[in-house]
């Protein structure tokens, strides 16, 4: 009886304890999967026209088969490898791969197709043969895009993509509360949340609203982004301006001390100077993979500096990164 | 056994002497102000140990371990947004 009463004790001191804990930031990692598979599907489409289309083109005029043969195997490959990519749920190297790789191959065929069908219509065979082999392709043209319209959609993918925006946007709302509770001076913080949803949020979602087919979506979505990727349009950095300037914050608190106590602060502070600098240098403008790769190496290697100081000061050891 | 005894006054007299010198008041002194400078050293340096390790105190109860984990959410614009193909004229 009394072995019960404690069990019974114990669970509901552990339900309390459950119930007290503070919530966790909502962490937008599972959004990730859906944008990656909505992102594949769409290049996959793509392919699937392009492709399709130049097997149309090469069929009419077997000439050209050297010419897009190789585009076609190419793109193929592409969707070998952003499919690894999107398996793997890697979605820096997706995206580099996509502006690096893919989109140049996508422009290559577009330019190949051109010239291949002009360099047909001038090149003084019958009249009649080249006209009806325009017509027919003109024809497999429609088939195909009509076929890559309902195989994605591109206001689906916006909405993902705005949900992502605003659940991360959130999250760094809810992370930043949490170290103005702790006393820290989060000004800075609270004003990059800010800015971030008037200067890109809102836009975007006035942008889709307003939209009036797959194309005009697509334009607004490469128009305003969060983090990167928008090659012509407002690349805010939000996850490295925000992780630089949280860890610039832990660093101003704990330097005094660390000086103080003869330890060095130096180290994470060259480290942060060099992401800093490197973000302010990029503006709106879309950053490098190996820019972006450089700069996320110098905010982990601060925040490990910064975690040895205060382990070195006496905190807790348990880091688990 | 007389010579004993002289032997026994000489050493003590040479004692008085040597206590009327001062010397031995002088390492005594010397003795003293070096100890004196040591706990001086020891309660400035005790003074300064106790006000870091309040800051220390103070510092550390602000951070959490999580503060030093990076959390990189970039989720960049996947879309090819250029490059299709245009339709046969």
């Amino acid at each position: 009886m009394e072995t019960r009463f404690i069990s019974a004790l114990l669970f509901a001191a552990l339900l309390i304890s459950i119930m007290s804990a503070q919530p966790a930031p909502p962490v937008p990692g599972a959004d990730k999967t859906a944008l990656l598979d909505s992102a594949l599907t769409d290049m996959k489409c793509k392919v699937t026209f392009e492709t399709g289309f130049m097997h149309a083109i090469i069929a009419r005029f077997p000439d050209l088969s050297s010419s897009l043969s190789p585009i076609i195997e190419e793109l193929q490959l592409d969707v070998t490898r952003l499919s690894q990519y999107a398996s793997q749920k890697d979605v820096l190297n997706y995206s580099i791969y996509v502006q690096e790789s893919f989109t140049p191959h996508m422009m290559t065929a577009a330019t190949a197709e051109k010239s291949g069908i002009e360099g047909q219509r001038d090149s003084g065979a019958d009249k009649n043969e080249t006209k009806a082999a325009m017509e027919s392709l003109k024809s497999k043209f429609d088939s195909l895009k009509d076929a890559q319209n309902s195989c994605f959609d591109a206001k689906d993918h916006a909405n993902l993509v705005i949900n992502y925006y605003n659940n991360s946007l959130n999250m760094y709302e809810a992370r930043t509360k949490n170290l103005t509770d702790r006393g820290f001076d989060t000004s800075y913080l609270l004003t990059l949340v800010s800015d971030a949803r008037s200067q890109i949020l809102v836009p975007l979602q006035n942008g889709v609203n307003s939209a009036t087919d797959s194309t005009g979506v697509i334009d607004v979505l490469g128009q305003y982004c969060l983090f990167d990727g928008c090659l012509d349009g407002t690349n805010f950095h939000m996850a490295a301006k925000f992780e630089t300037k949280r860890l610039t914050i832990l660093l101003e608190v704990i330097s005094p001390t660390a000086v103080e106590a003869g330890l060095d602060r130096d180290t994470p502070n060259t480290s942060l100077d060099h992401a800093n600098r490197m973000i302010e240098s990029w503006g709106t403008s879309n950053a490098g993979g190996d820019q972006l790769k450089a700069t996320w190496d110098n905010i982990r290697s601060a925040a490990k500096d910064l975690h040895d100081l205060f382990v070195a000061l006496g905190g807790d050891t348990a880091l688990s990164d | 056994m007389a010579l004993l005894a002289m032997c026994f006054v000489g050493v003590f007299m040479l004692g008085c002497v040597t206590s009327q010198n001062g010397q031995p008041n002088l390492t005594q002194n010397v003795t003293t102000n070096v100890t004196t400078l040591n706990q001086t050293q020891n309660i400035t340096t005790n003074v300064s140990t106790s006000n870091v390790t309040k800051n220390v105190s103070a510092i550390i109860s602000k951070l959490r371990v999580s503060d030093f984990l990076v959390i990189d959410d970039s989720m960049p614009n996947l879309l090819v947004s250029s490059g299709t193909s245009q339709r046969p004229q």
